[in-house]
C-alpha cells in the first residue's frame, strides 16, 4: 500500500494549510449536506460505508475503500458522484451540482486531506449461525439408527409403532381403518392420480367388502406395476423442478422438454435408484455410459437444470448468467437438500449457516457450464442425443450428401446468374450486387405467388406477384443467411407498373423489433430504378433478421422480387454496379433445363434438411473448457466483485469420507452430484423420504418440505424419519419400496373421520392419528373427467404433443386427450382449469401446491365448455341405454364420478331431479346432463375421505 | 393477520353521492360481509389517503421528451452528433459514451392550467387536467428490454418470479366488495411476462389478478362468467347445494374446507349476479359515452376500458389496471423507428383518459382514487441508429399520479438538459411502489410475506416514500 494511504491522520497538519482550509470550508459542508444522512456512524452506514471520518472512507464499505489517494480518478467516490456507471450513482436521488463535483475533484486531486478523526468505525454486524453451532441443528446431523432397534406395534408395521408413541401420550385414539371402497379411491389417487374407473370397481367386488390384507397388498402391487404409477410420481417431480415446455417471455416453445418428462416417467416406473436419478439430473452429461439408452437418459436428465423460466432478452448478460445460476441453485437447494441457499446471494444467510462464500462456491460449479448462447435474445443449449450406430451412420451420410448437393447447386446457380447478367434483358444477377441479396427464389412463400419476368428491371431470373387475389393471406419472407451483426441499409426491389399496389406492406424484423413500411409499387424505385430503401436496421448474431412483404390491406398487384442488406459502411459509395443498366444478350435455350435441374436439386436438399432436422436433440447444459471459481458478488451485484472463492460445497454439512475435493481443471458438477446423492449426506435422502411421505400422507414429517434449515419446521417424528431414511438407503434408494412401506401401514389406511374433541386435540393432524382428506388436484380432475367421458387416451408411449413448427405458446388451444401431464405445459397457455384449481406455478419449484377453495372454481365447474363437453358425452352414453332402469342409471353416474353407489338419500335427490325434468319437458334425456354435471360439481367428486 | 376484508359502507365513507347503489347494495345484504366490516379508512399501517388505484399502463414506453418533459435544448441542438451514455450499450458491453444524433420532438409544447405545465400536442385533452396531476419527471427503473422492465414495473423484480403489485395490495388490504375480484387487469397483453404481470407468485392464489378481456380483443369478459344469474340458474345451483349438503352430512365430521365448497358456490352466484350488470354499459348516458370517446372509432376501444375502470372502482375493486398495449414483442408505444407513430397511440388514449379524469372528479371518486399513468420506461432523446425513432430509456422518464393523497398541479424531479437521465430528486420504480403503498395506508417495509425461509416485500430491500408529492 502506498504511503499516502497509510498516513494515519491529517490532524497533524497545520490548520492554516490551504488543503485543510479547503476541506473545512468546502468539503465538510458538502459531505454533511449530501452524504452523511446515509453514510455516517451516527445515522445509517449504508453499504457499510461511513464518510464521517478519514478512517471511515479508508476502511470503506462492501465495495472497498471509497477513495484511492494514489489514483484519485479510480476512487469509488469519484465514479459514484460522476454518475457514469448506472450501477453506482451517488447521491441516489440526484446528481450533485457541477460546482459540487468540482469541490470533490479539487479535494481528491490534492490528496484527499481529511483532518476528521473517527469516534467509532464499525461495520454492519453479521448474524449467521457458526459452523460449530450448525452441526447441532438436527438436519445436518446424520440419521440415527438406534442400533437397528425400533418399537413394535400389533400391526407388525414399524411406521405404526413409531407413530403410536406420541398418539398414546397425547391421549389420541387412532381412527379405525377406512372402508375398502375409500381405500381403493385413495390408492388410485395417490399412486395413479386418477379416480378408479368403473371397470376396476366392478371387476373386484370382493374389494368392496371386508378388510382383506392379502387382497389389499395384491392391489397395491398391481397399481405399482402399472405405467400410470410413473406418470403420477413424475408429475410430483415436475412440480418440484418447475417443469414447463415454454418460456413466459416471448412464449418460446421448448420443443425438446418432453424428453425430460418421459425420462422421469421411465425412471419412476423402473424404480431407478433415487441416488442415481439425482446424479443424472445434476451431471448426467459428465457420467460414463455403456449403452445408447443409458447415454440418452443421462443427457436428458440434465434438462432439469435448463428448464427455468428465464428472461432470455435480459440485456445485461452478466446479470442474466448469475440470475440463471441463482435459479438453478435455488431449485437444487430446495428440491434436493431442503435448503434456502438463495438467501446467501447478497449476504450471509441471516438464520442458516450458509455464508455468502458457500453460495459462490456452489455458483462457481454451475457457472462452469454454459446453458445459454448469448444474443439480443439468448438461446438455450440443445445437444444431439446418441443413436444406434446404424442411425448415426445414416445421419452422417445425409450430412455429407447435403454438402455435396450444395456444392453442385451453388455452381449451377453461379452459371445461371452469370448467363443472366450477360443477357440482354434488364435483369440483375444477385451475385453482382453488393451486400447480401436475397432473391425471390430463396424466399419463404406463404400463399400462392406467381412467378413472372414480364416487367423489367428485376433481380435474378424472375420476380413474384400475388395475382391481385387472396388479399391478406399471402406473404413472402426474405431471410438473409449468415448476416454479420451490424447496421444495414435494407432495400427492396420490385418491378413497377400501373397495375401495382400503392401500399405494399413491408415488415422489417431487426434487433430493434418490427418496423412497417408501405411501398408504392406504381412508381419506379428511387435508387437506379432498381432499389427502394426501406431504412437502416441493426441486426445481431442469431437475432431476428427478415423482411416480409405481404398483400394485407392492398389493392393492385403486390410484387416481391428481392431484398438487399447493404452494410451501412458501404452505402456511401455508389452501390449498384453498371451491369444493372447495361443491356446484354438473350438467354441460351439450355438455360431452361439448367434452371429445372437447379429447382429439382433444391427440392431434394430441402427434403434432406428436413430429415436431418429430425435428429433427436435435448435441452442440456455444456461443461466449459475452462472451469471457473467465482468472486463473491457484493450485495448480489454482478458489477461489484469481492474475494474469489474456490468451488466447493455447503460447509454446514459435516465433511464426508466420500467427498472429493474439486480439482482446478475439473468442472465440479460431477463432484457436486456425488456429494448430494451419497448415503452419507444427512440431507438428501431425508428430504426425499419426507417428500414421498407428504405425497401419500398429506403432510411431511417435516412440514416445510423444502426447508430443513433453522427457519423450517422440526420433524414431528424424527426417529421415524431417520429410520425410514436409513432403510430407504439400505433398499437402494428405491421409491417403490418406500411407497409400499407407507401404504401398507395402518396409519395410511385410517379413516378421516374424527370427533370434534379429537379435532380440537390435534387440529393439524400432526400425529397422523386419522387419514387426511385428499383433494383431487387439477390433473386428477381433468384426467378423471376425460376418463368418464371415454376420451382418455392412455397411449403406450407418448412423445411430444406440441404441433411441429410451433414457436410461440400464446393462445394455444389444447385439444389433446392424453393425461394432463403430457400437456403441452405452456407457461402462457395453461390447460383448462389449471389456473382455477391450484395447478403448480411452472416457474417455481413447488413442494406443496396451494389448496384454495374459491368461487372461480365453482364458476369453472358450472360454466366451462370443456367440462360441459366431458359430462355431456358421458350423460349421452347413460341416456342412450334402453335396458337399464333409471335407478341403475343413477347408480352408474355415481360410480363413475364419486366411485361408489348412490346412497338412499342421493337416489331420492336424483329421482326428484328426473321427475321435475319429466314434468317440464316430458322427456328425461336432457336431465342426465344436469345430473352428471351436478355430481362433478359435488363435494365427493373432488374430496376423498 | 395481514389480510382484511374491508366493507365500504356508503354513509361511512362518503360514497352516498355515488351511483353505485345497486352493486353495493348486494354486498350490503350479505350478512357475512357486514360481520367482517372494519373501519374503512384506517389503512393497514397508517391512515390511508387513497382507497384504490387505477393504473393506466402505456405499454412499450412513451417518450417523455415528446410528451410531458419539455427540453428546448433538443430544438437548438437538433441533428448534432453528441456523446450519450446509452443504457443498452452499457447493459450489453459495459461501456458508455457513444455518439448519437440529437433529435428534437416533432410536436410542439404549450402551457396548460393554473400551474402552467408544458404538455406537447400529443395529449391536448389530458393536458387540461395538469392541475390535478403530480408529474414525476425523474423516474428511473431497471431493465433495458421490455420483458424485464415490464416485469420490474409490475413486480419489482427483473428476472425472478415475484407477486405483482396488485396482488401485494390485495394481500395487504383486501377488497371492498365480496362479490367481485379485488384486483383486475383490463385487456392485459400476453407478451412481456403476460400472466406474471398480474400473478400472485408465492402469495396465496386468491390474490392473483383477474383479467377482463384480452389485448387485441374487443370483448370485455371474465373467464367462465357466462351465465346471467337468472332464476333458472339459481334453481340449478340449489340442486347442487342440496347434493353437497347430503354429502357433507354423510361425512359426519367437521371440515371447514368442505363448508367452504358450499360457500364458494354462493359466492359464484353473487359474482354471476353482479358482474353482468357491471359489464353492461347501457345505463351510461350518451354524454358519458362521448366523454370517454365511445362515439369515435379511434378512441372507442380504450374508452370502454377506462369506463369499465370507473365502474369497477365504484364497485369497490382495489386495483384496476387499464392496459394500452398489444401482444407483440415490440408493443404499442415502442417506436424504435417512425416516432410520429406516437400520435396514433396518443389519439387512442388522450380523450378516454381525459374523460376518465373528468368523470372521476365529478363523481367525487378522485378524492380517494389514485390514478397512475405511465409505461415501463421512457425513450432516448436521440435518434436510434441515426434513424427516425428512439430507443428505450430506463434512466429517465415521466409518469404522473393524480387523485387520492397526491399534490395536485406539481412537477417533481428533473432529467438532465436533454431529458435523458434523471438527475434531480430521482424516483426509482421501487420508490414509486413504496409511495403508492404508502398512500394506500401501507408501509412497504412492513408489508411482507414469508416464503422459502425469508420475508419478501414488493420493494425487496429498496424503496423510499416520496413524501414531497403527498398532500
Amino acid at each position: 500500500m502506498a504511503s499516502a494511504y497509510l498516513r494515519a491522520d491529517d490532524t497533524e497538519l497545520d490548520s492554516s494549510d490551504d488543503r485543510v482550509v479547503f476541506f473545512e470550508n468546502k468539503v465538510r459542508p458538502l459531505l454533511v449536506k449530501r452524504c452523511l444522512e446515509c453514510h455516517s456512524s451516527d445515522a445509517e452506514i449504508n453499504g457499510g460505508l461511513s464518510l464521517d471520518s478519514k478512517a471511515g472512507w479508508q476502511l470503506g464499505g462492501d465495495s472497498g475503500p471509497a477513495i484511492n489517494p494514489d489514483d484519485w480518478q479510480k476512487s469509488l467516490l469519484w465514479i459514484a458522484t460522476n454518475y457514469r456507471n448506472p450501477h453506482l450513482q451517488m447521491p441516489p436521488d440526484g446528481k450533485l451540482l457541477d460546482s459540487e463535483i468540482e469541490i470533490i475533484r479539487t479535494w481528491l486531486s490534492q490528496g484527499a486531506v481529511d483532518p476528521r478523526v473517527a469516534t467509532t468505525v464499525k461495520k454492519t454486524a453479521r448474524a449467521a449461525l457458526s459452523v460449530e453451532e450448525s452441526q447441532q441443528h438436527w438436519a445436518y446431523r446424520k440419521p440415527v439408527s438406534n442400533g437397528g432397534t425400533h418399537p413394535t406395534h400389533p400391526s407388525g408395521n414399524v411406521i405404526d409403532a413409531f407413530l403410536a408413541a406420541r398418539q398414546v401420550s397425547a391421549g389420541l385414539e387412532p381412527a379405525d381403518r377406512a372402508s375398502m371402497s375409500v381405500l381403493r379411491q385413495r390408492l388410485w389417487i395417490d399412486l395413479h392420480g386418477l379416480r378408479p374407473d368403473v371397470v376396476a370397481i366392478q371387476a373386484s367386488p370382493d374389494f368392496n367388502q371386508e378388510w382383506d390384507e392379502q387382497a389389499y397388498d395384491q392391489y397395491v402391487e398391481r397399481l405399482l406395476a402399472s405405467p400410470r404409477f410413473g406418470e403420477r410420481f413424475a408429475r410430483h417431480w415436475m412440480d418440484a423442478v418447475r417443469f414447463a415446455e415454454s418460456i413466459t417471455l416471448r412464449g418460446f416453445v421448448l420443443s425438446d422438454a418432453w424428453r425430460y418428462r418421459n425420462y422421469l416417467i421411465r425412471s419412476f416406473n423402473s424404480d431407478k435408484s433415487i441416488a442415481q436419478f439425482i446424479r443424472e439430473q445434476i451431471a448426467g452429461d459428465l457420467m460414463p455410459s455403456d449403452t445408447v439408452e443409458q447415454r440418452t437418459d443421462q443427457l436428458t436428465a440434465t434438462s432439469m437444470l435448463a428448464l427455468g423460466d428465464t428472461n432470455l432478452e435480459e440485456q445485461d448478460k452478466k446479470q442474466l448468467e448469475m440470475d440463471y445460476v441463482d435459479e438453478q441453485l435455488d431449485m437444487i437447494g430446495k428440491v434436493l437438500l431442503g435448503q434456502t441457499i438463495g438467501c446467501a446471494r447478497c449476504h450471509d444467510h441471516k438464520f442458516d449457516p450458509i455464508p455468502t462464500k458457500d453460495y459462490y462456491a456452489l455458483a462457481g460449479i454451475l457457472k462452469s457450464s454454459s446453458a445459454l448462447d448469448h444474443s439480443n435474445v439468448s438461446n438455450w443449449v440443445r445437444v444431439p442425443l446418441p443413436l444406434d450406430s446404424q442411425s448415426e451412420n445414416a445421419f452422417a451420410s445425409m450430412t455429407s450428401e447435403r454438402a455435396d448437393l450444395k456444392k453442385e447447386l451453388d455452381a449451377i446457380k453461379k452459371r445461371l446468374q452469370s448467363s443472366a447478367s450477360s443477357s440482354s434483358s434488364l435483369v440483375v444477377a444477385a451475385a453482382d450486387l453488393d451486400g447480401i441479396v436475397v432473391d425471390d427464389d430463396s424466399a419463404q412463400k406463404t400463399g400462392e405467388w406467381q412467378s413472372s419476368s414480364s416487367v423489367q428491371v428485376y433481380v435474378g431470373t424472375a420476380y413474384l406477384h400475388d395475382k391481385n387475389t387472396g388479399k391478406g393471406t399471402k406473404s413472402v419472407s426474405f431471410e438473409p443467411k449468415n448476416l454479420k451483426p451490424g447496421t444495414y441499409r435494407v432495400r427492396l426491389s420490385y418491378s413497377p407498373g400501373e397495375n401495382r399496389t400503392k401500399n405494399a406492406m413491408v415488415r422489417i424484423f431487426s434487433a430493434d423489433g418490427e418496423d412497417v413500411v408501405r411501398v408504392d409499387q406504381t412508381v419506379k424505385p428511387k435508387d437506379n430504378g432498381l432499389w427502394q430503401t426501406l431504412g437502416s436496421y441493426r441486426f445481431e448474431p442469431n437475432g431476428q433478421a427478415s423482411v416480409v412483404i405481404s398483400n394485407q390491406d392492398t389493392t393492385g398487384h403486390v410484387v416481391a422480387d428481392a431484398v438487399q442488406f447493404l452494410p451501412e459502411a458501404a452505402t456511401e459509395k455508389e452501390t449498384l454496379k453498371e451491369s444493372a443498366s447495361k443491356p446484354v444478350s438473350v438467354s441460351e435455350p439450355d438455360l431452361e433445363s439448367l434452371r429445372k435441374k437447379a429447382a429439382r436439386m433444391e427440392a431434394e436438399m430441402k427434403k434432406l434438411q428436413s430429415r436431418l432436422d429430425k435428429r433427436p436433440m435435448v435441452i442440456s447444459i455444456k461443461a466449459l473448457d475452462k472451469p471457473m471459481d467465482l468472486a463473491i458478488h457484493v450485495r448480489g451485484s454482478v458489477h461489484q466483485l469481492g474475494e474469489v472463492v474456490p468451488r466447493g460445497y455447503l460447509s454446514c454439512v459435516p465433511r464426508m469420507a466420500t467427498t472429493l475435493p474439486i480439482g482446478q481443471d475439473s468442472n465440479g458438477r460431477m463432484e457436486l452430484a456425488n456429494w448430494i446423492a451419497c448415503d452419507e449426506n444427512p440431507l438428501t435422502a431425508r428430504v426425499y423420504v419426507n417428500r414421498v411421505w407428504s405425497w401419500l400422507m398429506g403432510e411431511g414429517i417435516v412440514r416445510s418440505i423444502d426447508n430443513f434449515g433453522t427457519t423450517g419446521e422440526l420433524p414431528s417424528h424424527p426417529e421415524l424419519l431417520d429410520f425410514l431414511t436409513l432403510q430407504f438407503i439400505q433398499h437402494g434408494w428405491s421409491t417403490k419400496w418406500l411407497v409400499r412401506e407407507i401404504v401398507r401401514s395402518e396409519s395410511y389406511q385410517r379413516a378421516s373421520r374424527c370427533s370434534s374433541e379429537e379435532l380440537e386435540m390435534d387440529p393439524d393432524n400432526r400425529l397422523f392419528a386419522r387419514g387426511h382428506v385428499r383433494r383431487l388436484d387439477v390433473e386428477a380432475i381433468r384426467d378423471s373427467l376425460l376418463s368418464i367421458s371415454g376420451e382418455l387416451d392412455l397411449g403406450s408411449q407418448i412423445d411430444s404433443v406440441i404441433p411441429a413448427e410451433m414457436k410461440e405458446d400464446y393462445k394455444f388451444s389444447h385439444s389433446v386427450r392424453y393425461r394432463s401431464l403430457y400437456g403441452p405445459l405452456f407457461r402462457n397457455s395453461p390447460l383448462e382449469l389449471y389456473t382455477e384449481f391450484d395447478g403448480a406455478n411452472p416457474s417455481f419449484p413447488i413442494s406443496k401446491r396451494s389448496r384454495s377453495t374459491i368461487a372461480p372454481q365453482a364458476l369453472a365447474l358450472l360454466n366451462s365448455d370443456w367440462v360441459a363437453e366431458r359430462t355431456s358425452k358421458f350423460a349421452a352414453l347413460v341416456a342412450s341405454s334402453n335396458t337399464l332402469s333409471n335407478e341403475q342409471k343413477i347408480n352408474d353416474c355415481f360410480l363413475a364420478t364419486v366411485s361408489r353407489p348412490a346412497t338412499e338419500q342421493e337416489t331420492a335427490w336424483a329421482k326428484s331431479l328426473i321427475d321435475a325434468s319429466t314434468a317440464r319437458s316430458g322427456s328425461v334425456d336432457s336431465v342426465w346432463c344436469d345430473l352428471v354435471r351436478d355430481l362433478v360439481a359435488s363435494i365427493d367428486f373432488r374430496f376423498i375421505e | 393477520m395481514m389480510h382484511r376484508r374491508l366493507f365500504l359502507n356508503s354513509t361511512a365513507c362518503g360514497f352516498g353521492s355515488l351511483a353505485t347503489a345497486s352493486l353495493l347494495s348486494q354486498s350490503a345484504t350479505n350478512p357475512r360481509v357486514f360481520a367482517d366490516a372494519i373501519a374503512p379508512s384506517s389503512g393497514l399501517h397508517h391512515r390511508a389517503k387513497a382507497k384504490r388505484v387505477i393504473f393506466l399502463f402505456m405499454q412499450g414506453g412513451v417518450s417523455q421528451v415528446d410528451s410531458f418533459d419539455r427540453k428546448p435544448l433538443l430544438d437548438q441542438r437538433d441533428g448534432e452528433m453528441m456523446e450519450f451514455d446509452d443504457a443498452r450499450e452499457f447493459a450489453n458491453k459495459g461501456t458508455v459514451g457513444s455518439k448519437q444524433r440529437v433529435m428534437k420532438s416533432p410536436w410542439s409544447f404549450k402551457q396548460y392550467g393554473q400551474s402552467g405545465r408544458w404538455v406537447s400536442d400529443l395529449f391536448p385533452k389530458m393536458a387540461e387536467h395538469v392541475d390535478r396531476m403530480a408529474l414525476i419527471h425523474s423516474m428511473h427503473t431497471e431493465g433495458v428490454a421490455h420483458g424485464p422492465a415490464t416485469l420490474f414495473l409490475h413486480s419489482g423484480s427483473l428476472n425472478l418470479i415475484r407477486p405483482s403489485m396488485g396482488s401485494w395490495i390485495h394481500y395487504g388490504i383486501g377488497s371492498e366488495n365480496d362479490n367481485l375480484p379485488g384486483f383486475v387487469s383490463i385487456a392485459p397483453s400476453i407478451g412481456n411476462g403476460g400472466p406474471r404481470n398480474y400473478g400472485s407468485a408465492f402469495l396465496p392464489a386468491r390474490h392473483q389478478g383477474t383479467p377482463i378481456g384480452k389485448a387485441g380483443e374487443s370483448q370485455l369478459r371474465i373467464d367462465y362468467l357466462n351465465s346471467t344469474g337468472d332464476a333458472s340458474s339459481r334453481s340449478k345451483l340449489d340442486q347442487i347445494q342440496k347434493l353437497n349438503r347430503l354429502q357433507l352430512d354423510r361425512r359426519a365430521t367437521q371440515d371447514s374446507e368442505l363448508d367452504a365448497v358450499i360457500e364458494s358456490y354462493e359466492m359464484a352466484w353473487r359474482m354471476q349476479s353482479t358482474a353482468p350488470e357491471l359489464l353492461d354499459f347501457t345505463t351510461e348516458t350518451e354524454e358519458t359515452n362521448r366523454l370517454y370517446g365511445l362515439d369515435k372509432k379511434e378512441t372507442e376501444s380504450y374508452g370502454r376500458k377506462c369506463l369499465l375502470a370507473r365502474r369497477l372502482c365504484e364497485s369497490g375493486v382495489r386495483f384496476v389496471q387499464v392496459n394500452y398495449g398489444d401482444n407483440s414483442a415490440n408493443p404499442a408505444w415502442d417506436q424504435h423507428s417512425n416516432l410520429p407513430k406516437h400520435a396514433d397511440h396518443a389519439r387512442a388514449v388522450d380523450q378516454p383518459i381525459a374523460g376518465l379524469m373528468t368523470d372521476l372528479a365529478r363523481r367525487g371518486l378522485l378524492e380517494d382514487t389514485l390514478v397512475w399513468w405511465g409505461g415501463e420506461f421512457g425513450r432516448a432523446p436521440y435518434a436510434q441508429q441515426n434513424g427516425t425513432g428512439r430507443d428505450h430509456n430506463p434512466g429517465g422518464f415521466t409518469v404522473w399520479l393524480a387523485g387520492g393523497g397526491v399534490q395536485p398541479g406539481i412537477a417533481y424531479g428533473q432529467t438532465d438538459e436533454f431529458g435523458h437521465r434523471a438527475i434531480q430528486d430521482k424516483v426509482h420504480m421501487h420508490d414509486l411502489h413504496a409511495t403508492i403503498l404508502h398512500l394506500l395506508g401501507m408501509d412497504h417495509e412492513k408489508l411482507t410475506f414469508k416464503h422459502a425461509g425469508r420475508d419478501f416485500r414488493l420493494t425487496d430491500v429498496h424503496g423510499r416514500v416520496v413524501h414531497k408529492i403527498i398532500t
